[in-house]
């Protein structure tokens, strides 16, 4: 992978920056040069050939303005606070920034880290890399922009927060670096949407990192949307620190993309922290999702559940690795997993890998994954009674997905999945 | 309405129907039985067109509207279209699908076919809720995925009232009294008394006489080796309660 006029780029980011930034971007591109990006040698990229569908010319985008477009309108919610990022930049003129309920505050990412926010680069600096480390380097040493987004202690925002990042006018093989990061105070209370969405047919490779610190006994629902192009590469890293008696309801949906990885981690940094991990892919063609994540569970009385589940049409192929790590400290952990798949393509693939180790000796974990087709006998009960072959088989692809859709707490977040979703199931009128 | 001519089928390249011949007027209630592995289901199968049994030779004529349409071939979400209903012996779980969306999208699909207006959500949910009452099920069965937990007893009244919603011409009931408690099925039988109709036909599959005391048939023939070896009124069922079928056979 190249990226056209990296100098000049670099040194225009270089003059931007403070210092702490700048010798940050310094190290991370020096990580990044030696690391090189991963191949299908190393294990944990073994089933996506990432550098195969990078292996080309990139250019930096030169331009931020959102083309218009009525499927963007569509997309965003009146009732939500909608934070708009156009390739990577933000827009206060597209974002709802002017009437911000109290306890929430939003700006750009440079602009919070001008302003020395050592909370910032405190969390930065401590939150680890995890299999995706190339590509987080390299969104550190070239991300342009990005968002800022904090909630006060004991603040309870009530709309749903909605970040858009959204690629617009740009050219084939451009590289973009969305960037966010997320400070959810002591006791606060929040649900944030964080889509990903082109609506141009353009290939380019969006590198996106999202960080979220999570004080005790926040409650917080976090939903990431990936809806790119789909001729677009996606590698997202989300890394969240959550304290203690925290609680966390993740949710990660896929359905764009040409090839897609997402390293969601999650540290539990604290006692009796509460999270869960759901998931969904919605994929057709010849696109590839692969989903990495991690439960680091480092304190006791913790409790995880994570179900991720996978309809896969056409010849696409997921990807799923579940690891759960339990320190020796972590007493009393309750985890649980499961990963489910309906393959309605006859050429669909799935490679699916529960990865726990368990270093305490007083814990409950479970784990299973299953792979299956649409039974027969269901598909002949639907048509029994009247519902033709193609309807019978969206209805029961729905209904595979439905409960974990439902799954989701936040009634906005639920239904604009729900919305989406629909668009795949054009026979069932609902 | 119905007329079964030498009908010929099997699975998998094994024949299990040998010849049927059976016609079925309007208004008339059928009970076929017989013991196991002589036919019996596979005819109600083949009648709604399951996918894994293959007709070799025959017709399965039904006549509906005066238009008369050989069933075989065609495909089993057209036949239901068009009237014809079967209750399964073993009803099929569909997880993550509520009853109610279920049937409205069966009903509605009737609608379609008939060039009539579809019923939209409320007065569907009137109209089921009416139909629930004839088979005393609860409130809460509405929003449950389609048999999924659903007791044995459950599953099969939730037949019955799929052929309450969807007012069939012709219903099979395969075994629909196997694998109730009395109680159950005198709710079951009662339901199906009521949806008697002289434009309706049923046919009522079954190991045990004692369903035919509440349901009671014009017709009993007794299936065998894929043959109807014996067709006679009600009585048939009671002669067949006390001697078996060995005398049938021979």
């Amino acid at each position: 992978m190249k990226i056209e006029g990296l100098d000049v780029y670099q040194s225009k980011l270089a003059k931007a920056s403070g210092d702490w930034l700048k010798s940050f971007r310094q190290k991370s591109f020096g990580q990044w040069a030696t690391a090189g990006l991963p191949t299908i040698k190393d294990e944990e990229w073994k089933y996506t050939p990432v550098a195969d569908s990078v292996n080309r010319s990139f250019q930096m985008a030169s331009h931020h303005q959102l083309i218009e477009d009525k499927q963007f309108s569509d997309y965003r919610n009146k009732k939500d606070i909608n934070i708009v990022l156009v390739n990577g930049v933000l827009w206060n003129d597209l974002s709802d920034l002017r009437h911000l309920p109290q306890g929430l505050t939003v700006s750009s990412l440079n602009a919070a880290l001008a302003h020395n926010n050592t909370e910032i680069q405190d969390t930065i600096s401590k939150l680890t890399g995890n299999d995706t480390k190339a590509f987080l380097w390299m969104n550190q040493a070239l991300f342009l922009d990005g968002v800022f987004i904090q909630v006060a202690k004991g603040a309870t925002i009530e709309p749903l927060v909605h970040i858009i990042h959204v690629t617009s006018g740009i050219a084939d093989d451009t590289v973009l670096f969305p960037r966010s990061f997320m400070s959810i105070g002591e006791a606060a209370k929040v649900n944030i949407l964080e889509s990903h969405i082109c609506f141009e047919p353009v290939g380019y490779l969006s590198n996106a990192v999202t960080d979220m610190k999570i004080a005790s006994n926040a409650v917080v629902g976090y939903c990431k949307a990936q809806g790119e192009s789909h001729q677009a590469v996606h590698i997202g890293t989300t890394r969240i620190w959550q304290e203690a008696g925290s609680s966390l309801d993740t949710f990660s949906f896929i359905y764009g993309g040409q090839l897609s990885r997402h390293n969601l981690s999650i540290l539990l940094k604290g006692e009796g922290a509460y999270t869960i991990m759901n998931g969904l892919y919605a994929i057709d063609g010849s696109q590839h999702v692969d989903n990495h994540t991690l439960l680091d569970i480092q304190q006791p009385d913790c409790t995880c559940s994570q179900l991720y589940k996978g309809l896969l049409n056409g010849r696409s192929r997921a990807v799923f690795n579940g690891k759960i790590y339990v320190h020796p400290a972590a007493q009393k952990t309750n985890a649980y997993q499961l990963n489910k798949h309906l393959l309605l393509g006859k050429e669909a693939q799935v490679d699916t890998k529960p990865q726990l180790e368990i270093f305490a000796d007083d814990v409950k974990c479970t784990h299973g994954a299953t792979i299956g087709q649409l039974n027969e006998e269901e598909i002949f009960y639907l048509q029994s009674r009247c519902i033709n072959q193609k309807m019978a088989i969206e209805l029961l692809s729905k209904g595979f997905i439905d409960d974990i859709i439902n799954t989701i707490k936040t009634e906005a977040i639920r239904r604009k999945l729900s919305r989406l979703l629909l668009k795949r199931f054009p026979e069932v009128k609902l | 309405m119905l007329e079964i001519k030498d009908l010929h089928a099997g699975i998998e390249g094994k024949e299990i129907l040998k010849g049927i011949d059976l016609k079925v007027n309007a208004g008339e209630v059928h009970a076929i039985m017989g013991p196991n592995g002589s036919g019996k289901s596979t005819l109600s199968k083949v009648i709604a067109g399951h996918p894994q049994y293959a007709v070799t030779q025959g017709r399965i004529d039904y006549e509906v509207n005066f238009k008369k349409i050989n069933l075989v071939g065609m495909e089993p979400d057209l036949r239901a279209r068009e009237g014809v209903f079967m209750a399964f012996q073993y009803p099929v779980e569909i997880p993550g699908i509520p009853s109610s969306v279920f049937l409205r999208a069966a009903f509605n699909a009737i609608c379609r076919h008939q060039g009539a207006v579809e019923m939209d959500p409320i007065d569907f949910d009137k109209y089921l809720r009416e139909k629930m009452k004839l088979l005393s099920m609860d409130e809460n069965f509405i929003d449950r995925p389609v048999n999924v937990d659903f007791s044995g007893g459950e599953k099969k009244r939730n037949e019955i009232l799929q052929m309450a919603v969807l007012n069939p011409r012709l219903a099979v009931l395969d075994e629909t009294d196997s694998g109730l408690d009395i109680d159950s099925m005198k709710i079951v039988a009662e339901g199906v008394n009521k949806l008697r109709h002289p434009d309706n036909a049923i046919i009522l599959i079954t190991h045990y006489q004692r369903l035919l005391n509440y349901i009671q048939p014009d017709f009993v023939h007794i299936f065998y080796d894929g043959k109807i070896v014996k067709s006679e009124g009600k009585e048939l069922a009671l002669e067949v309660e006390s001697r078996g079928y060995d005398w049938l056979i021979k």
